[in-house]
């Protein structure tokens, strides 16, 4: 798949070949992860919507192996950043060393500079080297004594933290969380699955020898011709209805933003792409505004006491908005 | 086209029923002595009699058992059927004729002979050539296309598209018209097709059966619809309806099996029958006054007759008094009425008439015609330039001709369609009214509810009970008529207070508000006829005078007959509703000083004069009897003026309208599903199709149960109706894509993808029809939710 290929005119032709290089893809990784397709599938999304990845689940349930399976799938470079209490930003984003024999500040690139970086439970990691993600998950670039340093592209920042083990840690910020397109928990496979596992350990697939199936360019070029996926303007309607109702409902204390309404959009388009599709529909929406929305928003403490999940509440503003007609009922 | 409920049902498995027996029934079983069908008025047909035919073994004649067969019966003659379809078309004409008490007889003859005609024309030279008749739908086809044929060509001139609109509304233009009715195609249609329909039914009556009085039977409907809705029109249908018995006894007597030479005696019989029809018919008891159908059906709303009102137009009309407005020969010089103004609501005057369109005859209220004597006043107008819908006539008119004009039959005011135009000419017969000073003297005010109306007398908008402006004139009206002790008294002393104390001033201050009436009757005392008579207007009213305010022009400049009417012609004037008199105009405005011998204009109409003489000897007369010292006894409540309304009781309608009901139910959830399907699935575009595919099948689900939540998606929809309905998913699935496709794609849809749609819903139909009961399918075919589209 070629530049060229992709900025042909007739887009709907190849969809195609869209869909069938990310079914390539999931199904490259999902050897190594089994059973856990849809889950594959939404990194893959991330991925191509030049999204990031928050990974909550607890340890041993394949969240570095996803990442590293992803990376080896797109041929692509990845690091892995442990994050711990005495973590610095410098240790993520790189540091300017003065070299003697040029007598010039050299800046030596941190972990953050790969394709897809692992922060292995940021929640443990001191707000202030949390928020030193801030600025390259967003801007896809690190400022080291006043001057940019980009990253590379594909650029994605798959973050684990554990659920379980809150003691020491620092729950991540709004801002921080706004910044991650999805989260989603990976979850214990099912017995078969799990069994597969087991069977296949001797001698099975290791991340470390799974077939690349794209190049970089590949992606990139992937990534560019699912931002050109046509979306109906009644649907731009239904999505930033979905986002209003966020705000609106009685049980949510801060809503979605609008830079959810544009990851959700990002998002959908990927997803109509590998779907063979060459436009969105309701159900693109549908299916992802949970994972897209619901980590960003903030519950009462009276729906919290209450037991209610800020997914269920997406569920409840979807069971509401009306899908545009005709399709729809 | 099927809904999916309509879907065949599937082949019931099981053996295929067995063949239908090839060979004929047994000799015996066709020998049980049943009659031979009625072979029609021609006689039997070629193989149709006399047991010949058959399949069957022939038996040796002997072992056959006697049958005694009923004689098959005599062909009918030429000439007795020739003579049978001739008095059929002559009812038919007769019927027709009962419209002649809503048209005009010229007008409503030649349509109705034709309509009699042709239909029996059309059948005979059908069927004669052939000595059989045609099927019945060819019967009923050529009717329908002959009729069509006929009216575009000879009704409407060949405007065939107008057709259909015309007969549907006919009937109700002619209810609500009035009589005589004008002779326009699209009034006469109905008439012409109601005789074309008893024409062709009796002709086909006669041709395809042996009855003797039934292809009388849709004449005599259709005169009994005639006779409805000529109620209360002029003439009488006595002699048609003896025409009509006379007629379906000579029918009788022709289509009779009695031999040829006693037809004269029984035609003689049939004529001796209907004249005594005629002597026999005013003898007959009436219970009570006929139903005339007009007081069911609701006039039409009244229009907006003018942008400006004529009232409104006085004052500039004055300040230019040299305008030619119209010219008029008459007979006799009246006051030329243009517009009457019977609501007040504090500011304005405005028309509360309901004019309905009329032909020449204009109908005259019940007080007018009980009136004992009156004035033919001839009159021919022209038009120069005089704006507006408003038709002057000298009141009260009686017939128009020359200008189609809509009426207000209360007031008898004359309205056009259109504006008038410079050189329109129209002539106008009117009644002008005599009046006389005794009945005059002992006058009290009208209490109908009508003339109640016209006693409203509301403040201004914005008026608070401070600032009241009412009171004062009542205070005022009932200080001049103090000491007076009829109603006509009072208003007489009125208009001599007016005429008495305030002068005619074309330069005063014009309009005709509260506030603008305080100052000409309080303080400037000077104004023209539009103050005199609205000023008249409001103190009559504070009185509980029903009174109106009358915009027209005196006789004009002129003689000899003939007389030019310029806008300084103009006068308004007021009238006071009396019990048994009705509306009588008084006349406040004095006569401007030297204005006659200036212009030339004759300075009143020949009623006025003669009123006011009438008037004056009236309140002389009653002045003599020293009615003015004791205020008369109230006399008691006065019988109202025209006969009450009587309204229909509901529940008359609600049990006429039951039995209807669950017909109308039926007939809608049955067809309007169908139209539904046949819009959408020809609609316009593909992706309009397969959104009615889409709704199609949703409908279809709703009535599975699929919830009406507006937020599923097609393929959540699709999920229902796979778990709902076995079978419907590899349907469901693809006809969600392509509605999604449709939808939202960027490329629209081709025919193709609309057709596989249909295609799908088609399918889905037939499931889910097939998964129910025929009882359950029966019940979602007749539930109520199929009446409205999702």
């Amino acid at each position: 798949m070629t530049a060229e290929a992709y900025g042909a005119p007739d887009a709907e032709a190849l969809v195609g070949r869209f869909a069938q290089l990310f079914g390539a893809l999931a199904g490259n990784i999902e050897r190594v992860i089994r059973g856990k397709r849809e889950n594959v599938e939404l990194a893959m999304l991330c991925l191509l919507s030049e999204g990031h990845l928050l990974l909550e689940d607890v340890p041993g349930v394949g969240k570095t192996t996803l990442a590293r399976a992803i990376a080896a799938s797109v041929d692509a470079q990845w690091t892995r950043i442990q994050f711990t209490p005495d973590l610095l930003p410098s240790d993520v984003t790189g540091v300017s060393i003065f070299n003697q024999a040029t007598s010039k500040f050299e800046f030596h690139p941190g972990p953050i500079f790969a394709n897809i970086v692992v922060a292995d439970e940021i929640n443990r990691g001191s707000p202030k080297t949390q928020s030193a993600l801030l600025e390259v998950m967003e801007e896809r670039r690190v400022s080291v004594d006043g001057r940019p340093q980009p990253v590379p592209r594909p650029f994605m920042v798959i973050a684990t933290q554990n659920p379980v083990d809150m003691d020491g840690t620092y729950p991540l910020p709004e801002a921080q969380l706004d910044r991650f397109l999805m989260k989603i928990s990976m979850g214990y496979p099912d017995h078969t699955s799990e069994v597969a596992v087991l069977t296949g350990m001797p001698s099975g697939p290791a991340v470390d020898h799974l077939p690349k199936v794209a190049g970089r360019d590949d992606v990139k070029n992937m990534i560019d011709f699912a931002s050109r996926i046509h979306v109906a303007p009644p649907l731009y309607d239904y999505l930033v209805h979905i986002v209003a109702a966020t705000r609106q409902h009685p049980d949510i204390r801060l809503g979605a933003s609008p830079r959810a309404s544009l990851a959700l959009l990002r998002a959908v388009r990927v997803r109509a792409a590998a779907a063979g599709r060459s436009y969105v529909v309701p159900e693109d929406i549908k299916a992802l505004a949970p994972h897209v929305i619901a980590h960003r928003l903030m519950l009462t403490p009276e729906a919290e006491l209450r037991g209610r999940t800020a997914a269920e509440l997406v569920a409840e503003v979807l069971g509401r908005v009306p899908v545009p007609q005709a399709a729809g009922v | 086209m099927t809904t999916p409920d309509d879907a065949p049902p599937p082949q019931a498995p099981g053996p295929p029923p067995a063949p239908e027996p090839a060979a004929a029934p047994p000799a015996d079983d066709r020998s049980k002595g049943e009659a031979p069908p009625d072979p029609g008025p021609y006689g039997p047909g070629p193989g149709t009699a006399h047991g010949s035919a058959g399949n069957g073994p022939e038996r040796p004649a002997a072992k056959t058992p006697p049958v005694r067969r009923a004689p098959a019966p005599r062909p009918v003659s030429a000439v007795r059927l020739g003579l049978a379809l001739v008095v059929t078309a002559a009812l038919a004409a007769a019927a027709g004729l009962g419209f002649q008490r809503v048209f005009a007889l010229r007008d409503i003859g030649p349509v109705v002979a034709v309509a009699a005609v042709v239909p029996v024309l059309l059948s005979a030279l059908v069927s004669w050539p052939r000595r059989r008749s045609w099927p019945l739908w060819i019967a009923i086809l050529l009717t329908v296309g002959g009729w069509t044929l006929v009216t575009g060509l000879v009704l409407f001139h060949g405007d065939f598209g107008v057709i259909g609109g015309s007969l549907r509304d006919s009937w109700k233009a002619i209810l609500t018209t009035l009589m005589p009715a004008p002779g326009r195609p699209e009034l006469l249609v109905l008439p012409q097709a109601l005789t074309w329909f008893a024409a062709a039914t009796g002709a086909e009556t006669v041709l395809r059966s042996r009855t003797k009085a039934l292809p009388a039977l849709p004449s005599v409907t259709v005169f009994g619809v005639a006779l409805l809705l000529g109620v209360g029109g002029p003439g009488s249908n006595l002699p048609v309806a003896a025409a009509l018995v006379g007629l379906a006894a000579v029918l009788v007597v022709v289509r009779g099996d009695g031999r040829a030479g006693r037809a004269p005696v029984g035609v003689a019989a049939a004529v001796a029958l209907g004249l005594v029809a005629v002597f026999a018919g005013p003898l007959l008891p009436v219970a009570g006054t006929p139903y005339d159908p007009r007081q069911s059906v609701e006039a039409p709303p009244p229009e907006q007759r003018d942008s400006v009102s004529p009232l409104d137009r006085v004052s500039a009309w004055l300040q230019t008094p040299d305008q030619q407005m119209f010219t008029v020969h008459t007979t006799a010089p009246e006051n030329w009425r243009l517009a009457v103004l019977d609501r007040f609501d504090g500011v304005t005057w405005t028309s509360g008439g309901n004019f309905v369109a009329a032909g020449n005859r204009i109908p005259a209220p019940e007080h007018v015609t009980r009136h004992r004597s009156s004035t033919r006043v001839d009159q021919r107008f022209t038009i120069q330039n005089l704006p507006g819908v408003w038709v002057p006539a000298a009141d009260r008119p009686t017939t128009i001709t020359g200008l189609g004009v809509t009426v207000d039959p209360g007031s008898g005011v004359l309205t056009t369609v259109q504006p008038l135009r410079t050189g329109q000419t129209y002539a106008v017969r009117s009644a002008a009214r005599d009046y006389d000073a005794d009945e005059l003297a002992d006058a009290e005010p009208a209490r109908d509810p009508e003339a109640l109306a016209a006693t409203s007398l509301p403040e201004s908008p914005g008026t608070t009970a401070a600032n009241a402006q009412v009171p004062a004139f009542h205070k005022l009206a009932e200080q001049i008529t103090a000491g007076q002790s009829t109603g006509f008294l009072r208003a007489a002393k009125l208009a001599d207070y007016l005429r008495a104390t305030d002068k005619y001033d074309v330069s005063g201050l014009p309009g005709h508000t509260y506030a603008q009436l305080q100052y000409f009757l309080t303080r400037s005392k000077r104004g023209t006829s539009e103050q005199f008579a609205t000023a008249y207007a409001v103190l009559a009213r504070s009185l509980g005078l029903p009174t109106r305010v009358v915009v027209g022009f005196r006789p004009g400049v002129g003689g000899d007959g003939e007389f030019q009417v310029r806008s300084g012609d103009v006068l308004v004037w007021p009238e006071v509703d009396f019990t048994g008199l009705g509306w009588v105009p008084f006349y406040p405005t004095p006569e401007q000083q030297g204005r006659s011998q200036k212009s030339g204009s004759v300075p009143a109409g020949d009623t006025q004069q003669k009123l006011e003489q009438a008037q004056k000897n009236a309140a002389a007369k009653n002045k003599g009897n020293g009615g003015s010292t004791q205020p008369k006894q109230p006399t008691p409540p006065p019988a109202t003026k025209k006969t009450p309304h009587k309204a229909t009781p509901w529940w008359m309608y609600a049990s006429a309208a039951a039995p209807l009901i669950p017909i109308v139910y039926l007939v809608a959830v049955l067809v309007l599903p169908m139209l539904r399907r046949r819009r959408r699935r020809s609609a316009a575009t593909p992706a309009e199709r397969i959104a009615g595919a889409w709704e199609q099948t949703v409908e279809t689900l709703n009535a599975v149960g699929l919830p009406r939540a507006t937020s599923l998606t097609a393929h959540e929809v699709a999920g229902f109706g796979g778990r709902t309905v076995a079978g419907t998913e590899s349907h469901l699935r693809p006809l969600a894509d392509l509605v999604n496709r449709a939808e939202y794609a960027e490329r629209p849809p081709d025919p193709a993808a609309a057709e596989a749609a249909w295609r799908h819903t088609d399918q889905i139909g037939r499931l889910v029809a097939r998964a129910a009961s025929p009882l359950r399918r029966a019940g979602r075919r007749l539930h109520p939710r199929r009446l409205r589209a999702r």
